[in-house]
């Protein structure tokens, strides 16, 4: 990618201040390198002491890590945020109706706009859930869509993370964080709160009850426990929403009802916000090794008597060969054009698609249809020759389970370095809650950045950072 | 409130109070070995004795030294009660439990945990001990008052104390029994004093080495030490003082529930026959036995709490 | 049409020490075009039923949780079926699994070389004849026999030993439907046997999506498409989706079963 091509959100055209930024721009003027720095290791003191750290998978010890934070915030607008906004309601609206199709009358199957192919003999299809009535027919509670920018008015989404969805408790500790730290910078600039979210959200689980539900609904958060990679975040939302934390092993099945062990016998569980796996979930109707899940809890739901948040088998609908559709599937369902852009995808499935992208890989951005955090990608243009002929071969082996996309210029915000500040490309990832009452999106998200020069690769578990993300007000 | 939630606060309490313990027994040795002429390092096996360490110890050295008995204690990887095995099972205990605890009291803890695991890390010089063992028992001392400071007196406070009480009254009962008979009335007949090494041990594993001297003066004997751990009320870490506060927060969890669980009248009943009687009747039903019979107790109170309160499916 | 009348009683003993856990079973069967089902019961000793729900295929499960400390577990079933002779002909049905659906494999059901090649140029499409033929044919390559196999024995490796019992003479038909890109399904459910008053199994057979027809039943352990004398209990993809009980716990090694099944005819 050519460095003149690149989007600079706060340099735009490489002279002057875009307005947003300039409060910023005056502000680390203003700043002693040596006292930034100062602050950048209190605030890494600050997560490591408040355990705002992610386990590594792999090793026994559950080895914890920071992620890296990053002490300049990312500025939207109030306008673009609105746009923004519009966009990810009618993309999350038309997955919640798509799913709900896809496990009724497949209508969108019927009327030839998804080729089957897509549904055949794919594992993140599940047959459990076939006539399942979610209550409120909500299926996607919370969605993390992944934006990215490429120019002032150009926004995309890279990817749909409707399973389960994790990194809020970032984007809130890093407002947390900022408060703490620079609080003059918030009397400064008008910044709108996002620290509502989890109250926000355990308002969006209640109106998504079951019929069975009684006066006081009973609302948990469901973790692997202590040693997957996001429990952080389990703790810390439960705390938030003040709602019990429970594993598979306090929850059962108890007269037709899902229920938790507490200290005095089983208490009725009306939602459960599920933060484990689907394949987990239930040993008796999914993965029957599973430790992690309770059995018979899917026929508790099944039964109407219970609501899983995000509900089992939406997988379907952020699989990364399912994105290359999105565009029809948010047509076909809102009756609209598409307000965001998807980025254009060959699916390397269709013959033609795969020679063109064997043609031109060494541009291309190649990327597994069921991997997830960052993992079986590949960006060509700064490949190896041996990871390129290495794809080559996947590729043409199995080339149902691959994706290419053209490598997008992500746009750049400033990071503070040991030497000074630099450009790094970021993402987006707004939150969405859905109920059966409105959608509602909190004003931020997490931005995500690619710490080291020319990276593209924003994922934690690939070394990418944090920044907070400022939605200005009006 | 979650049986787990209530088994995650009672043993990250629990194992605190077990790493403060084991430090302030390792102080206790470390002292004794400096301070006196006639120290060997066979006074480490007794200080391991004390601890409940010894067995196990044995399995991997075959002689007692100091430095291999330090690094036993504080961190060696086979020992499951060295202190960086309880402080880090404290704080996996404290993080799945991390929403039923205050910023305040999570920050404390795992603040701790961050601090000593560094400590630790590397092979220990004996200069680096005392810093070691301060840093231990201020950790201690801030997750403490951050609890006192902070938490709700509410079903899940209950559950910390109880943690803590439950784990100080075994301590207290395994210190006097380690040295039961330097304690027996008999003791005294051979014409030893409060000097003796074995009594100073005692007292200072329980950081009580000053108050006794203040409250019971020169002329006390070696039953009034048995008197002061057991049966003085005043007396933090006595028998006594722990069966009090473990009624008191049983008795809250009854009102709390609305009920009277067995964990409630075996504290009573343990109070009532074993604590209300003066120390010669305990002489009397012999000292080993009672201090026996105590640490059965409460083995059996901790696990009828477990039942009660559903810490387990 | 026939009105008959079964009872079902299966006894687990726990020799590894009693045992608890989720079980859900399926033995209760609903009414449809060929069976209307007048009254049915379900009875546990050493358990108790938590719910009773219809899964994604619209079989009645029961979802029973057996009792700590159980060492027998009796489920008894009894009730009164209405049967009409459709010559097998279920017809056309309103579910919301899609047809393609019934083409896929599963495990049970994935064909290796030995049904491949036999499947070969079978004449499989919309003739009933030909299905009739397949039935001949699997009857011709397999004996039946008890013991040779087991409820995870595949199509194929029953195909390749020669032997089985129903659940493997319905796979192996399956298989070759599915190979010939057609609908096909597995039945599980009760017959009637003039010469057998005592049964010690539920019975199985097969059902092909049939342009023009809808569902059609195939017995290929009997070489015949089902009458008045079967009583559909529960459909899948193969006998994992319709096993008659399925849990967590239950391990067969850990068991002892004993089954009697009684059908009458009013």
């Amino acid at each position: 990618m050519e460095a003149d091509l690149v989007f600079d959100e706060m340099w735009a055209d490489g002279t002057s201040i875009r307005r947003p930024y300039k409060n910023i721009k005056t502000w680390l003027d203003a700043e002693e390198r040596n006292s930034l720095k100062a602050k950048r290791q209190d605030a890494n003191d600050l997560f490591r002491l408040t355990g705002i750290t992610f386990n590594v998978y792999g090793s026994e010890e559950g080895e914890e890590r920071l992620i890296p934070f990053d002490i300049v915030p990312r500025v939207i607008t109030a306008n673009e945020w609105n746009k923004i906004c519009k966009g990810l309601e009618q993309r999350v609206r038309a997955i919640n109706a798509f799913l709900y199709d896809i496990y009724h009358d497949q209508e969108i199957v019927k009327a030839g706009v998804l080729p089957l192919e897509m549904l055949r003999n794919n594992p993140a299809f599940l047959l459990q859930m076939i006539g399942v009535n979610p209550p409120g027919q909500i299926y996607t509670h919370i969605s993390g869509v992944d934006l990215i920018r490429t120019d002032e008015n150009e926004f995309y989404v890279l990817e749909d993370n409707v399973r389960t969805p994790s990194g809020v408790s970032y984007m809130l500790e890093n407002r947390e964080t900022m408060l703490q730290m620079f609080p003059e910078l918030f009397t400064k600039n008008r910044v709108q709160p996002i620290q509502n979210y989890p109250q926000e959200l355990l308002y969006s689980l209640k109106k998504t009850l079951p019929d069975t539900a009684e006066d006081k609904p009973n609302v948990c958060l469901l973790t692997p426990g202590p040693y997957n990679s996001a429990y952080f975040e389990h703790a810390f939302l439960a705390d938030q929403m003040g709602i019990e934390l429970v594993q598979g092993n306090d929850l059962k099945v108890v007269d037709g009802f899902l229920a938790m062990r507490t200290t005095q016998g089983h208490q009725k569980v009306d939602v459960v916000y599920k933060r484990l796996d689907d394949e987990f979930l239930d040993p008796l109707n999914f993965n029957e090794k599973s430790s992690l899940g309770v059995p018979g809890l899917f026929d508790v739901y099944r039964k109407g008597r219970v609501t899983i948040a995000n509900a089992p088998g939406t997988g379907i609908a952020d699989d990364k060969a399912m994105y290359s559709f999105m565009p029809e599937i948010v047509e076909f369902y809102s009756g609209e054009f598409p307000l965001l852009q998807n980025v254009p995808t060959w699916r390397c499935a269709i013959k033609d698609q795969l020679n063109y992208v064997l043609d031109n890989i060494h541009e291309l951005v190649i990327k597994q249809v069921h991997g997830s955090g960052g993992y079986g990608m590949m960006i060509g243009p700064t490949a190896t020759k041996k990871d390129i002929a290495n794809f080559k071969r996947k590729l043409i082996a199995t080339p149902q389970d691959y994706i290419a996309q053209p490598t997008l210029s992500l746009s750049t915000v400033p990071i503070f370095t040991n030497k000074g500040f630099a450009p790094r490309h970021v993402d987006l990832r707004p939150f969405v809650q859905m109920s059966p009452e409105k959608i509602n999106i909190v004003p931020g998200g997490l931005t995500r950045v690619a710490m080291s020069k020319g990276s593209l690769v924003v994922n934690s578990s690939q070394g990418g950072g944090t920044k907070d993300t400022w939605v200005l007000e009006n | 409130m979650l049986g787990n939630t209530a088994n995650g606060l009672f043993w990250t309490y629990r194992l605190l109070e077990r790493a403060e313990n084991m430090s302030r027994l390792i102080e206790t040795g470390q002292r004794i070995a400096l301070t006196r002429l006639n120290s060997s390092d066979k006074q480490w096996l007794y200080v391991m004795q004390t601890a409940a360490v010894s067995s196990e110890y044995k399995k991997y050295y075959n002689k007692v030294e100091k430095e291999a008995a330090l690094d036993w204690m504080l961190k060696h990887p086979e020992n499951n009660s060295s202190i960086l095995s309880s402080i880090t099972s404290a704080r996996q205990n404290a993080k799945m439990v991390r929403h039923a605890l205050t910023t305040d009291v999570w920050e404390a803890i795992n603040g701790s945990f961050l601090d000593i695991q560094n400590l630790l890390k590397g092979k220990i010089r004996e200069r680096d001990l005392s810093i070691i063992l301060r840093t231990i028992k201020q950790s201690a001392a801030l997750v403490r008052g951050a609890t006192y400071g902070t938490m709700l007196r509410n079903e899940e406070y209950d559950f910390c104390r109880l943690g803590t009480f439950i784990e100080r009254a075994d301590n207290t009962a395994r210190i006097l029994d380690v040295k039961y008979y330097v304690l027996l009335p008999s003791a005294k007949a051979v014409g030893t004093s409060i000097d003796n090494v074995q009594w100073e041990t005692i007292l200072r594993s329980v950081s009580a080495y000053g108050g006794f001297r203040l409250e019971y003066g020169h002329e006390a004997g070696p039953s009034d030490i048995a008197k002061f751990l057991i049966l003085d009320k005043r007396m933090p870490r006595s028998l006594i003082y722990c069966c009090e506060i473990l009624k008191l927060h049983l008795l809250s969890l009854c009102s709390t529930y609305g009920n009277k669980p067995a964990s409630f009248s075996q504290i009573m009943q343990l109070q009532n026959r074993f604590l209300t009687h003066d120390i010669e009747a305990i002489f009397k039903f012999g000292l080993h036995d009672f201090l026996q019979k105590m640490i059965s107790l409460f083995a059996d109170l901790s696990e009828q709490i477990e039942i009660d309160y559903r810490f387990y499916e | 049409m026939k009105n008959l009348n079964v009872t079902h009683k299966t006894k687990y003993s726990f020799e590894a020490g009693p045992l608890s856990g989720l079980q859900q079973i399926k033995k209760t069967p609903y009414s449809d075009a060929c069976q209307t089902v007048l009254n049915w019961s379900l009875l546990l000793t050493g358990a108790k039923e938590e719910l009773t729900f219809t899964d994604s295929f619209n079989n009645n499960v029961s979802l029973i949780r057996v009792e700590p400390g159980t060492k027998d577990l009796v489920i008894e079933c009894e009730g009164h079926v209405e049967v009409m002779d459709k010559s097998g002909v279920l017809g056309y049905e309103a579910s919301k699994i899609p047809l393609w659906l019934w083409t896929e494999h599963t495990n049970l059901t994935k064909p290796g070389s030995g049904i491949r090649k036999f499947a070969k140029g079978l004449p499989l499409k919309d003739d009933i004849g030909g299905f009739h033929k397949l039935m001949e044919l699997i009857g011709g390559s397999l004996d039946f026999q008890k013991n040779i196999t087991n409820v995870k024995t595949t199509a194929e490796e029953a195909f390749k030993k020669g032997s089985g019992v129903c659940q493997d003479f319905t796979n192996i038909f399956i298989a070759c439907c599915r190979l010939h890109g057609l609908p096909a399904r597995y039945v599980s459910g009760f017959l009637l046997l003039e010469n057998k008053q005592i049964q010690e199994a539920m019975h199985a057979w097969a059902e092909v999506f049939i342009e023009g027809l809808g569902w059609v039943g195939f017995d290929t352990a009997n070489k015949i498409s089902p009458d008045d004398r079967y009583i559909r209990v529960a459909i899948g993809r193969d006998y994992s989706d319709a096993a008659p009980i399925k849990g967590v716990t239950l391990g067969v090694q850990h068991e002892c079963l004993s089954v009697s099944i009684m059908i009458s005819e009013q």
